[in-house]
């Protein structure tokens, strides 16, 4: 009997950061090359291609598009992942079972974007407007900041803590980035200067904020044997609430937790046996509030454990190693590949900053308003 | 009259902006186990009912929370920064967002507000005030 999951066998993750003269689909090719040379694989070896989308360059049958720029014909299974930053990690979660019954043999899973340099300030924030109802959201001009920015508020008032303790997030990330090359910022803020950047929308200042940037990240999921050790898929799970905030059952609580809850059962694990743990990070706030709902912290604490230096290197449990998204830029729609990828390297062991003797992996993406959530638990097949 | 953008209603939503032009804001009831529900669903998240009713409302509630955007998300908000947007709940489950009539303070959270319709050139916008 086979595993009712197949392994990951290859990834790349491209420099995020400004690509400038690289487009979406030149940003994928690159990534796709990277991972067929990673996994010691051919572009005739593969028959499933997933995307998660594009901003700069939304086809309307976007993997199939993406697929014919690569050259790919004769696909066993061509798709498009659409549930916001959850999207990467509900791929790994799906194809891995879907590659194991026999749906195709090789799938990669890849997304890329150049929403820093293919678009305008402009053009960046109205696309991401869309993604607010039109009729009870668009009309009164939230930005996405603003939309995670009135959850940060009650989420705050709730647990009695001052807007300040946000910064922990920017400057845990900043720390993870500092040993990182190419991160788009690895300087080191302080709280108060964290707190008097540009404002945005209150609670949540320039530095709470993910900055927009070009790149992408590739993944393999096989059942054919390549030159890297494969990466078992322990257990995973999704959970779906709702795509707009006004149909958010809460502001402080995600069903980020119901996923997590899924993915540790299939594993056989609980959040004391997470390793590392790579968290979706868009904003300094549901970086906080999710690492409460995977069960990592306590509920209102996430904060003051990163002041702590628990999620650090050396830390509990160390969170987005390599700097996440806060520093290390977020490329919209392949934002989530990112942490994906991350946790691929983290428990193949060859990470660019390892932590040591990390067995099980977490890897989580969030979309929605926090509303979409998808958690997995990697492990190296032994 | 404002420039700022509304919306117009659908026809799901048309009995929703209906009752914003009769001053009220209607909700909908789940005809099977009662529990109420603000923006339209074809069915109750609750027990999965399809059938209900829709009610007319003062938009007396409580602020959930709030932000006050300052920086403007495209060129037409440009001229209305800084302004505030506020989750009012008109009860459990019932959630709308809607543009504040002022600039909340710490303090205001869960604080009693009435939500109600304004009309623009390109439809209805929901404002909150103090209530």
């Amino acid at each position: 009997m086979t595993a009712h999951r197949a392994p990951v066998t290859g990834v790349f993750a491209s420099p995020v950061g400004k690509r400038p003269g690289m487009n979406s689909l030149q940003l994928h090719a690159e990534a796709f090359d990277g991972v067929l040379d990673d996994a010691g694989i051919s572009a005739r070896d593969v028959d499933g291609l997933v995307t998660l989308g594009s901003f700069s360059q939304p086809y309307l049958m976007h993997a199939v598009a993406v697929a014919e720029f690569l050259g790919l014909r004769d696909l066993a299974y061509a798709n498009t992942v659409a549930v916001g930053g959850a999207s990467a990690v509900a791929a790994l979660h799906r194809v891995s079972l879907l590659v194991a019954a026999g749906v195709c043999r090789t799938a990669v899973v890849v997304a890329a974007d150049d929403q820093l340099s293919g678009m305008t300030r402009e053009l960046a924030l109205r696309a991401m407007l869309g993604n607010r109802h039109p009729q009870f959201e668009g009309p009164y001009g939230p930005t996405t900041a603003a939309a995670y920015a009135i959850a940060a508020a009650r989420y705050l008032h709730d647990h009695d803590l001052d807007p300040i303790v946000l910064g922990e997030a920017t400057r845990l990330s900043r720390r993870m980035a500092a040993g990182r090359p190419g991160a788009m910022f690895t300087d080191m803020p302080s709280l108060d200067e964290i707190a008097a950047s540009k404002e945005i929308a209150d609670p949540l200042r320039m530095l709470h904020c993910a900055p927009i940037a070009d790149g992408g990240a590739a993944f393999v999921i096989s059942n054919e044997p390549g030159s890297r050790p494969p990466v078992r898929v322990a257990g995973a799970g999704e959970r779906h609430d709702n795509a707009h905030l006004v149909y958010n059952r809460s502001l402080t609580t995600s069903p980020a937790a119901a996923a997590a809850t899924a993915g540790y059962a299939e594993a056989g694990v609980t959040a004391g046996d997470v390793d590392v743990a790579l968290v979706y990070d868009a904003f300094a706030s549901s970086l906080g509030s999710t690492l409460e709902d995977l069960g990592l912290a306590e509920p209102g604490t996430a904060f003051h454990a990163m002041a702590d230096g628990e999620f650090d290197l050396e830390g509990r449990v160390p969170v987005n190693p390599h700097g996440g998204l806060l520093s290390g830029g977020h490329p919209g729609y392949p934002g989530g590949i990112i942490h994906v990828a991350e946790a691929i390297h983290q428990a193949r062991g060859d990470a660019v900053t390892q932590v040591p003797d990390a067995r099980f992996v977490l890897v989580h993406g969030s979309g929605g308003i926090m509303t979409t959530q998808a958690v997995a638990i990697l492990e190296v097949s032994p | 009259m404002s420039m700022l953008p509304g919306a117009a209603g659908t026809p799901d939503t048309a009995e929703f902006f209906a009752g914003l032009a009769r001053g009220v804001v209607v909700v909908e009831e789940c005809a099977e186990c009662g529990v109420r529900r603000g923006p339209r669903s074809h069915r109750c998240p609750n027990c999965g009912s399809a059938r209900s009713t829709h009610v007319d409302t003062d938009g007396r509630g409580t602020l959930a929370s709030w932000t006050v955007v300052r920086r403007a998300p495209t060129d037409e908000f440009a001229d209305a920064v800084p302004y505030a947007l506020g989750i009012v709940d008109l009860g459990p489950g019932v959630r709308f967002l809607a543009h504040l009539t002022w600039l909340p303070e710490r303090d205001h959270f869960d604080t009693p507000v009435r939500v109600f319709g304004e009309e623009v050139a390109s439809g209805w916008r929901l404002r909150a005030e103090p209530a």
